[in-house]
């Protein structure tokens, strides 16, 4: 049907400047979102983001930020939460289809490359839009720790520590003096807090903050109130 | 009246038919409870020109005690239809994977120049047995699938997970499946330890420290691997346990043999050999 191609046409189209706006305001979109960072360390890497709450009448412990995709990997964003949830239930789906074909757990760089492929095909397609978030992941694989963002537009990066997020400048500039090459997950997970902290708005605690490691062991998991507690408690 | 059949040995008792009873359809009766045709007892008579079976022929209906035409081979499957034999065996630090060289249609040899033994990288072989159509079909599925996995992944393919794409590619076709019946053979990059597997024609898995068989004399390779193998051989013993099992074993199986090829994976390469075996 005419009627219907013409709407189903992708709404990021070129600007006369070259420019794709929807994706440069999926960006500010993901800009805008709560603070996520992540610090790869000799032995494993970190991610951590703020969790703080429209209201205090929401219950905290059913809000997640951080996922587990596949045993080594593990995601946390800065934008749209519901986007988030639909990037998720891809990417866990293609992380089990690959370890059906292979037996094996899909490497942190392959699941990063699909699902900035999928991110990308949303700035393609008809009848969609950009996804309005930005990633941050977390593996461990033969190649040892790794720590990648993924951006609206489907661009990939791998750091050594970055920030995602509100305030994703300051941030950075705070992981740019405090990282070295030779920190251990331990000091990483207790620059990650110091980091959070510099933009944090009020007391941090362990609901409002949510954290994720993966060390030598290849398995990724999210610490709990508990854990985290124990590392606010140091860090202090 | 019965009539009895001159052996063509004339020394043999008499073996004979009637116009009206065949040889060997009889059913135990009170009357003749051995299940031995009643030719047997009866004893003279003159020759009818009826049956047309030889000796042997009918000596080989006693034995099987039916009617069935006689034909000197029956394919049972079609994974037998072009003949073939393949095995692997694992040896210290060091693995071999060898088949014959037959291409036959049925009991007739077409070629001597077909090996069933396929290099995917350097240090990873595939022993694929079976129908021939489907052997090389797979090795050129595999081969594809394989150069896409390098590309993609920028890495060589430990042979776990070889076999488990093999695996998988197998039962993606469950309910028309290629007939073929694979073996993996690879040394794994990181510590050299040999790796060994085999599988059904829907991709079943074995995995086995010591060998793994395919092919139409199976059971023959079976036999003589349990009788040979020795843990951590050397490749050159291993090379040795491996050609003789292999062509001892084929020469008690009509659908394989005329040559064999064998290859040796060790850290520092392959070693492939082809056999000089008997061309009968």
């Amino acid at each position: 049907m005419s009627g219907d191609s013409a709407y189903s046409f992708s709404l990021t189209t070129f600007s006369r400047t070259g420019k794709l706006l929807q994706i440069e305001y999926a960006l500010s979109a993901a800009q805008q979102g709560k603070t996520s960072l992540g610090i790869r360390a000799t032995n494993g890497v970190v991610i951590a983001t703020e969790k703080k709450l429209p209201s205090v009448l929401i219950d905290e412990a059913h809000v997640q930020k951080i996922e587990l995709i596949n045993p080594s990997t593990g995601f946390v964003f800065s934008g749209l939460g519901p986007d988030y949830r639909v990037l998720v239930r891809k990417s866990r789906k293609r992380a089990q289809s690959y370890f059906l074909q292979y037996r094996e757990h899909q490497p942190v760089g392959q699941l990063v490359r699909d699902t900035a492929g999928v991110m990308q095909e949303f700035t393609q397609s008809g009848g969609v839009r950009p996804f309005g978030l930005s990633l941050l992941v977390a593996g461990y694989d033969d190649n040892g720790p790794q720590l990648f963002q993924v951006d609206p537009s489907g661009a990939y990066f791998g750091w050594q520590a970055t920030a995602i997020g509100k305030n994703h400048v300051n941030a950075k500039n705070f992981l740019e003096k405090r990282y070295n090459e030779e920190m251990e997950l331990d000091d990483a997970v207790h620059t990650a807090l110091l980091t959070l902290r510099e933009g944090f708005e009020g007391e941090m605690n362990e609901s409002n903050i949510e954290i994720g490691i993966i060390g030598a062991d290849r398995k990724f998991r999210i610490l709990t109130p508990a854990e985290v507690k124990d590392y606010l408690d140091e860090a202090n | 009246m019965t009539f009895c059949t001159h052996s063509p040995l004339e020394h043999l008792p008499a073996c004979a038919s009637s116009e009206v009873v065949h040889l060997n359809t009889f059913v135990p009766s009170p009357s003749n409870p051995s299940n031995r045709p009643a030719s047997d007892v009866c004893s003279s008579g003159t020759t009818k020109k009826e049956n047309s079976y030889s000796f042997a022929e009918n000596l080989t209906r006693e034995i099987h005690g039916n009617n069935d035409p006689i034909i000197p081979w029956q394919l049972q499957s079609i994974l037998e239809y072009n003949g073939g034999a393949v095995v692997a065996m694992v040896g210290k630090n060091c693995v071999a994977i060898a088949s014959d060289l037959r291409y036959g249609v049925q009991a007739q040899t077409v070629a001597c120049n077909f090996p069933k033994v396929h290099k995917m990288s350097d240090r990873l072989f595939v022993g694929l047995s079976g129908l021939a159509t489907d052997i090389q079909t797979l090795e050129q599925l595999l081969r594809f699938r394989l150069n896409l996995y390098k590309l993609r992944e920028e890495r060589d393919i430990k042979p776990e997970t070889f076999s488990a794409l093999l695996s998988h590619i197998l039962y993606e076709k469950r309910f028309g499946p290629y007939f073929v019946e694979p073996l993996v053979a690879g040394l794994r990059a990181e510590d050299n330890t040999p790796f060994i597997s085999g599988m059904d024609l829907i991709g079943a898995p074995v995995f086995a420290k010591d060998f793994v068989v395919a092919g139409t004399c199976a059971a023959n390779l079976y036999g003589l691997c349990e009788s040979f193998f020795k843990p951590d051989l050397e490749p050159e013993q291993l090379f040795e346990v491996l050609s003789q099992s292999l062509l001892a074993s084929v020469d008690r199986d009509a659908l394989s043999g005329w040559g064999a090829v064998v290859h040796v994976i060790t850290p520092d390469g392959v070693t492939s050999r082809t056999l000089k075996a008997r061309q009968d």
